[in-house]
């Protein structure tokens, strides 16, 4: 209790320092949370893209489907292969063009027979294409490789541009928090002296700095949540119109996780700031 | 109960022997002063004893207890045993008279009647009166019998004072020795580390006359002589 009316008195008391560290800690807070949805959303459009992303092999007229349906099934980066007769494709084609239907009374049936693979993984898609070329009896291989690889590119871009902003803001919400409790410290350096004159532990003399932390940490991440949700949600609203093609994330499971690992954050940083600077201002003082 | 064996301090930064092969023992229930020039080594003494510092070399014992092969976590349960009176008192600005004395108590995690006990040593230095009053509101005088209560609040054996009547006019520095002496009395180990001829003129007891940080009289009749 007088650890928590110490660190209050000293977040109000410094309260310059106490805003600007919680304002630095909100817009790291922000841009993690961020970066951490728009890779939930590109996470949800990548398993979109996996469970439509289809390769499609033409087979020679001697090919044996049976003996290919059998290797390939046996593939573990294949989830699923249909075998399509050319009857079927003309068939399918007719349903979306129907005028194909009059070509093929003069010329015939052109289409080949084919193979429709999924694949587990999208970032597979060029493995498993090499693959099919390799087999005899297939004449021509169609894959998304293209753009399958395009939509991994941008994720792995974004993960790593998104890890490298957030370790720099994280640092500097860290040092911002060190600087903000060694303000504290020093109001507080003739108090700190009589205590360790008279014999108080250490644990007495760190435990209002820890709580102060802690107050900014929660402080942060509560005002960051505050921008954040309405935000995240007002993005759902604007784009789910218009982008209706995109797999926007709307569990709400997830969403939890992201707030709990903000919170986690904010609250580990301030507690770790603060215990860097009183464990150096106590350390320099022996 | 206080023990220097042939103790050296030389901070290393500015090469200054502030103490040289010092050597003195103090017994419980004694009352010393430790006199000398400004820089004659008396802080350096304070500081030892209370293990802000480490000897260069010697050994120093409080309560018997050898202070180098004290570890770290154990030095709050020394000085708990050492009351400590500065100069400048060092009271804590924010907090009343009665604050003050309970904050001592606070941080060395003592439990019951908190109030109570600050009020009986408040009530020992002639101030529970004044237990509500800042210490802007108090004298010179009665802010330093604070800080005497403060010191003994936790009834320690041993109780430091360094330049206890340094801000203080003639009149007040013998009320503040008279209560130190009062302590004294109780059984209260007492040492005042002072360079002022009066103080340890008016009162005699024992006296170390430091010079240049070798002790060069260890007089028990006392009185003032450098």
């Amino acid at each position: 209790m007088y650890a928590l009316q110490q660190a209050m008195r000293a977040v109000r008391a410094n309260w310059v320092a106490s805003v600007s560290t919680i304002a630095t800690m909100i817009l790291s807070l922000t841009v993690l949370a961020g970066f951490s949805l728009l890779t939930l959303n590109l996470n949800a459009w990548l398993s979109r893209l996996q469970s439509e992303l289809e390769l499609s092999a033409y087979l020679s007229d001697s090919a044996d489907e049976a003996v290919l349906l059998g290797t390939i099934k046996a593939w573990p980066e294949v989830s699923s292969v249909d075998y399509i007769p050319k009857e079927r494709a003309i068939t399918d084609l007719g349903m979306d063009f129907p005028s194909i239907s009059l070509a093929t009374d003069l010329v015939g049936n052109p289409l080949p027979n084919r193979l429709d693979l999924k694949v587990v993984d999208p970032r597979l898609v060029n493995t498993v294409s090499s693959k099919l070329k390799n087999l005899s009896g297939i004449n021509e291989v169609q894959d998304g490789s293209d753009t399958a690889q395009t939509f991994v590119a941008i994720n792995e871009s974004v993960q790593v541009i998104g890890s490298i902003l957030i370790i720099v803001l994280l640092t500097s919400s860290l040092f911002a928090i060190v600087n903000s409790i060694r303000a504290a410290i020093t109001a507080r350096a003739r108090e700190i002296e009589v205590m360790r004159l008279v014999g108080a532990t250490r644990e007495f003399i760190r435990a209002p700095f820890l709580i102060e932390g802690f107050l900014l940490g929660l402080i942060s991440a509560c005002v960051a949540l505050v921008l954040i949700i309405p935000g995240y949600q007002f993005v759902l609203f604007r784009l789910s119109d218009r982008l209706q093609f995109l797999p926007l994330v709307r569990d709400l499971w997830l969403l939890i996780r992201v707030t709990g690992l903000l919170f986690a954050l904010a609250l580990l940083v301030g507690i770790v700031g603060s215990a860097i600077s009183i464990s150096q201002h106590l350390r320099e003082e022996i | 109960m206080i023990q220097f064996q042939d103790v050296t301090k030389t901070y290393s930064r500015s090469h200054t022997h502030a103490l040289q092969k010092v050597s003195f023992m103090i017994n419980q229930g004694e009352f010393v002063y430790v006199t000398g020039h400004s820089g004659a080594g008396k802080s350096t003494l304070l500081s030892l004893i209370l293990r802000r510092i480490q000897p260069s070399e010697g050994i120093v014992y409080i309560l018997g207890q050898d202070l180098s092969k004290l570890k770290e976590n154990k030095l709050p349960l020394l000085r708990r045993k050492l009351g400590m009176v500065f100069q400048d008192h060092r009271l804590l600005s924010h907090l009343c008279a009665i604050d003050n004395v309970i904050f001592v108590l606070r941080a060395t995690g003592e439990k019951g009647d908190l109030e109570g006990r600050a009020l009986r040593a408040l009530r020992q230095v002639g101030l529970a009166h004044k237990r509500k009053a800042f210490p802007v509101e108090l004298s010179l005088g009665e802010q330093q019998r604070v800080a005497i209560a403060r010191a003994l609040v936790t009834n320690p054996p041993v109780l430091l004072c360094d330049e206890p009547t340094g801000n203080l006019d003639p009149d007040t520095s013998w009320e503040v020795l008279e209560l130190l002496n009062d302590v004294n009395l109780k059984g209260t180990t007492v040492l005042v580390a002072t360079h002022s001829r009066e103080l340890v003129d008016q009162l005699r007891k024992r006296t170390l006359v430091l010079r240049n940080g070798r002790v060069v009289r260890d007089d028990e009749k006392g009185g003032y002589s450098l």
